[in-house]
Parts: C-alpha cells; structure tokens; sequence
C-alpha cells in the first residue's frame, strides 16, 4: 500500500467572498517509504493547505468538498501523522523544558513511567545532533536551530507514518539551515519514515526531494522527478520560476520575470488559471482548462502537451 | 579621498548599552557595528551580506543616517556627516526596508505617502502631484494608482510604491534593507530588474544589504561579507563568488544549494563545538565556527588587508 495518495482532492475556505477554491482536483503519490515528495510554490498557491489537509489539521473554516487522502489506505484520522512548521518557538511550550515535552508524548501514547519517557528522549534528541543534556533546557535557550532539532526530534518521537514539513528551515540562517534538511533527509532515508517537503525555495527542492510537485493557484501543474523536472522543466510556470530565481553558483545577467501576479484564492482566470501570465497562452487556453496529463514519466497540467 | 567616493565610513562603531535589570547600571554592551572601513564608489551597488545579528541592518541605518555612530567618521561626498543633522543631506541619502506592509501609513492615498517626502523640498502642490505619478510610472504603476490606499495593493506593488518614494527626492545614495525577502520569487525578480534598471538609468548608488547570496550576486558589483559587526571579506563580485578566500564566506557559500540537482551540495560547514553560536570577543570573532583556526586567532585581532587590488580580507591566513 502507499504511504500517501491523494485523489481529485478539493478544498474550500469560507471567506467574506463565500466559499472559495484554495486547493482544486490535487492527486498525489508517495510510492516509496524514503520517498521525499516536495510540494513547491508561491504564497497562496495552497501547499500549506494541502498540508495540512494531509495531516488532518484544516481548521474548522476549510472544507473538503471532492476526493481523498489515504495514508497507507487508511483516513488522516486513523493514521499517525507527524508536522513540522516554520516557526518552532510558537510550536514549542514554553514553560516546559525540551525533555519533558518529548517524554509527554512517550507518557501518554506508549504509557511508559516518567523516567523511562526522559531516557527515550534523550536518545530522540541525540538523534537529531543535540546533545543529551538538552532535556533540561527551556526553549529559549536554544539556538533557532537547536529550536528546529528539538521539534524534530519529538515529530519522529511517535514513530509517524508520514512526516509533513512545512517551510521548516525558512526562519533559518543559511548554515544552519543546510545542517537541518540534510539531518531531516538521513531521518527520512535511514528510519523510513516519507515526507511531504512544503517549500517555496527550488534550490533546496533540488536537493532535499525526490519527486517535485509545482503548484500554481491551487493546482498541481507539473509533478515529477527532481532530475527530469530540474532537467527540463515542461510547464510554463516551473520554467519561468526556474528563470526568474537569482543564482549563486552561476552568474545571471538578466532576470526573465513572470509578468503579472499570483491570483488572489477563488479569483482564478477562465480556462487555464495560468493564462493571464503564459508567455505561451494561445486561444485554448483562454477557454479550456487543461488536465493532468502523463508527459515524460510525470504528470503536466498544460495544453501545449495535448 | 577618491573623488569617484560617494560614502565613506572610516572605523564606524554602534555599540548598545546592555543594562542590568534592577539598578539599570551598564553591564556590558552589544557591539552592533565595530569598526568598519567602507568606501562605496559613486553609481555602485554594494551588497552587503550576513547572517541574522551581524550587523548588517544597523549599519545600513548608520549610513542612511537614521541613527548615530558611537564613534568613527561618515563622508558623504567628501564631507563630514558624521554628527551633522540628516537634514542638511536634504532627501540625498534614502531608505527602503523590508516590509512592505508596515512602510506606507494604511490611512494615506498612495499620492499622499508619494509626496510627502517632498514638502520639506521646493515643490507646489501641482509639482508635487505631477512627480508623484512621474515616478509611479517609473517603477511600473499607473496614474490611477495615486488614489487608492496601500491594502488595495499586493506585496510586490506595494514595495514598488515604496521604492518610487525613496526616488522622488531624486537621491544618489539608497540604502536597501532586504527590499525583496518578504516577497516571492516571480515578484522578487520583477523587484530587482526594476531596482537594477533604475540604477542605470539614474546612476544611483545603492547599498543592497541581503542575507541571501545569490540576490547579492545578481545585483551589486561589490560585495562585503559581514560577521559579528565586522566586514570579513569585500571585493569585485566575480572575486568573491569564484575565488572566496576568508573561511566564513566559504562556508556560507558552499550552504548555498544550486536549483540544478546534478551540481552536489556539500556544504562545509564547521563542526559543532558547543560555543560555535557564540561570537569569540577577543581576536577573530569568527575563530569559534572557524574550521582553520590557530592560537593567534584567540589572541589578536586580524586587520582587514588588501590581498590583491580591490580584494581585502580580515583573516590571519592571509596576513603575511
């Protein structure tokens, strides 16, 4: 059974505009157990969403109004989902020192004595590159990346069967943010445990992912592997993502920037929802929405694919 | 001096009281800014570059002359401005910051914040309002967008809003505090075409502090590496980026991914030591992180020298 499938999924937020589309008709797929699916985007496109649909965690003014998530063929309510969010000092409790908020979770869930919970979580947080001594501290003495450690360490304490990260290192300084997402790929890949990898930075998709799946206004428009996606990208919006992203390694002279702005949730244009900025719109596009079609071994949501 | 110098910054310090709590005594201070030398030549972008806490954005407002020095000299055209009034610099030296959402006052028409700069220069009403949608125009909006108040407006129009204001004074010199890390990238491109054109076109001079390299590299034609209040490393862009020699600004730019998944990210990054967070406050305050340090990098502080022409580093690896 996969680890995660998701079906013709449709989500809704009710605004002052009513019910609105932020996330439409996605499908997904985790095949493989060390599988890191990263779900890219601009704001408002509906990866946070789509996350925490997956995780079971929409708040109550979202509605699900099409499709499905099974995790390993089960609901999200039934099925041991881990997530870990931006900003770990609101995610942290901050009157409780890191080793007992691992070790609750040990308390309440596998009903072990408090002194057994603690051992367990120091071995969790020398798991995750802190030192055992970390029990005893207060969120705020650690470091924003020791933060991001910690809220790892208790996202692996339970054993989940999916872990969903979202944007989990962008509060982060860039050396450290490199020494956390290669620490959270060797958990991924070592323990087994899939992710869904929630970013807005391609250059760290190309590292930290397996397969990409790009959103563009609530869709999935291009979901494939990293190296064929990287390689060459086939719909208009990966493309122009990939040309308007300033470079380190290379010298850019000029930026090709996408024309226009990301549609407002709800407000999307008739037929294609990319057509008002396609550098390549053509009279179908205004008209006909196109589907998710197989292309070179994934998937692209664009007419010139026909 | 140079006279092709716009700014000048000679052993520029802003150290912070820290108090104690009860008896509100001097306990220590925070060395925001501690001593840095920069020379910014007339139409040149300068990227500075740092982590969070470095001491990127106070200099920034050093420079803009939004706050003053502890001690150290500001030129400014070859005059010291060091302790003059900001006013006397007369809308010459402007500023953008990061968010575009806090920087324009909700309860004024976008033309009202556009002109406002401008009553404490000669301008009428009707001049006023004609620059005002001259400079709209410029960075890519419209007549109508005079009317309309700053919620009406996305992020990236906003930002743009905000970057015409900075230019209606016609300044030389603006100082850009991470003018695009709020936004996406399709808005953050559109942002710094629009910052690189305009820079062309009025040969302005910018300082561009970022925390990301690869903006830093796009835009600026000098670079200075900036750690615990202190310039590491500056030089020619293309000096920096294909021949980085002082250790943090290799470890930062091996940090940095590259969106081609063949090209391997192996950062280098120097192992955790316990104190690695901390800044060492006698010699090199990089000596915790470094991965070459020596007992001379505990004991004194390195200079920054000038290793080859346009190219200086504060390192005791290079100081002969």
């Amino acid at each position: 059974m996969k680890p995660l499938e998701v079906r013709n999924l449709t989500i809704q937020y009710l605004t002052y505009r009513g019910w609105v589309d932020v996330v439409s008709n996605v499908d997904l797929d985790i095949d493989d157990k060390t599988e890191i699916l990263a779900v890219a985007g601009e704001s408002g496109c509906g990866k946070t969403t789509l996350g925490l649909a997956i995780a079971g965690l929409l708040p109550s003014n979202a509605r699900i109004t099409s499709g499905y998530i099974k995790i390993y063929g089960k609901n999200t309510e039934s099925s041991r989902v881990a997530v870990i969010f931006q900003d770990a000092l609101t995610s942290l409790n901050p009157i409780l020192t890191i080793g007992e908020q691992i070790a609750e979770i040990y308390v309440h869930h596998f009903s072990m004595t408090r002194s057994e919970a603690l051992e367990e979580a120091r071995r969790k947080l020398s798991e995750v590159g802190l030192p055992d001594s970390y029990v005893n501290k207060y969120p705020h003495e650690l470091s924003g990346g020791e933060r991001q450690r910690a809220l790892i360490a208790m996202a692996i304490a339970l054993k989940p069967e999916l872990i969903v990260a979202d944007e989990p290192t962008t509060a982060l300084d860039v050396t450290t943010q490199a020494k956390v997402l290669k620490m959270l790929r060797s958990i991924v890949k070592n323990q087994s445990i899939p992710m869904v990898y929630i970013t807005h930075d391609l250059a760290l998709v190309a590292h930290v992912a397996d397969r990409v799946a790009i959103m563009y206004a609530g869709q999935v428009v291009e979901y494939r592997d990293k190296y064929s996606l990287f390689n060459k990208p086939l719909h208009p919006y990966t493309r122009a993502l990939l040309d308007s992203l300033p470079r380190v390694d290379v010298e850019v002279r000029e930026l090709r920037a996408i024309k226009g702005e990301p549609p407002l949730p709800g407000v999307f244009a008739k037929g294609c929802r990319f057509n008002p900025r396609c550098p390549q719109v053509f009279d179908k596009c205004l008209v006909e929405e196109p589907g998710l079609r197989a292309v070179d071994n994934g998937l692209v949501r664009c007419h010139l694919y026909a | 001096m140079h006279s092709d110098i716009l700014v000048k910054a000679e052993s520029l310090r802003k150290h912070y009281e820290v108090r104690s709590k009860l008896l509100k005594k001097i306990v220590g201070y925070v060395k925001a800014v501690d001593g840095v030398d920069l020379d910014v030549r007339k139409g040149e972008a300068l990227g500075l570059v740092g982590e969070s806490g470095s001491g990127k954005s106070t200099l920034g407002l050093l420079l803009a002359k939004l706050i003053e020095p502890t001690s150290g000299r500001y030129f400014f055209k070859g005059m010291d401005v060091t302790w003059s009034s900001p006013r006397i610099l007369r809308g010459k030296i402007r500023v953008v910051f990061q968010d575009p959402y806090s920087a324009l006052n909700p309860r004024l028409k976008i033309k009202d914040s556009l002109i406002e700069p401008l009553t404490t220069l000669k301008y009428n009403d009707r001049e006023a309002l004609e620059k005002a949608s001259e400079y709209l125009k410029l960075v890519g909006l419209s007549r109508e967008h005079l009317e309309v108040y700053p919620h009406m407006l996305s992020g990236g129009q906003r930002q743009r809003v905000i970057i015409a204001r900075a230019l209606i004074t016609e300044p030389e010199f603006i100082v850009l505090d991470e003018p695009t890390s709020m936004l996406d990238v399709s808005t953050q491109a559109q942002i710094l075409e629009l910052l690189k054109n305009i820079k062309e076109e009025k040969e302005i001079t910018y300082l561009f502090i970022t925390h990301n390299l690869a903006v830093a590299r796009y835009i600026s034609d000098t670079i200075a590496i900036m750690f615990a209040g202190q310039i590491m490393e500056i030089g020619d862009k293309n000096t920096i980026f294909t021949k980085p020699l002082h250790p943090y600004t290799r470890n930062l730019l091996s940090a940095y991914p590259s969106p081609d998944p063949l090209k391997p990210w192996q950062p280098e990054l120097p192992e955790d030591t316990g104190n690695t967070g901390k800044r060492n406050e006698q010699g090199c305050k990089y000596a915790n992180r470094c991965m070459f340090r020596r007992d001379v990098c505990f004991r004194s502080t390195p200079e920054l020298i000038e290793v080859e022409k346009d190219h200086r580093v504060r390192c005791h690896l290079y100081s002969a």
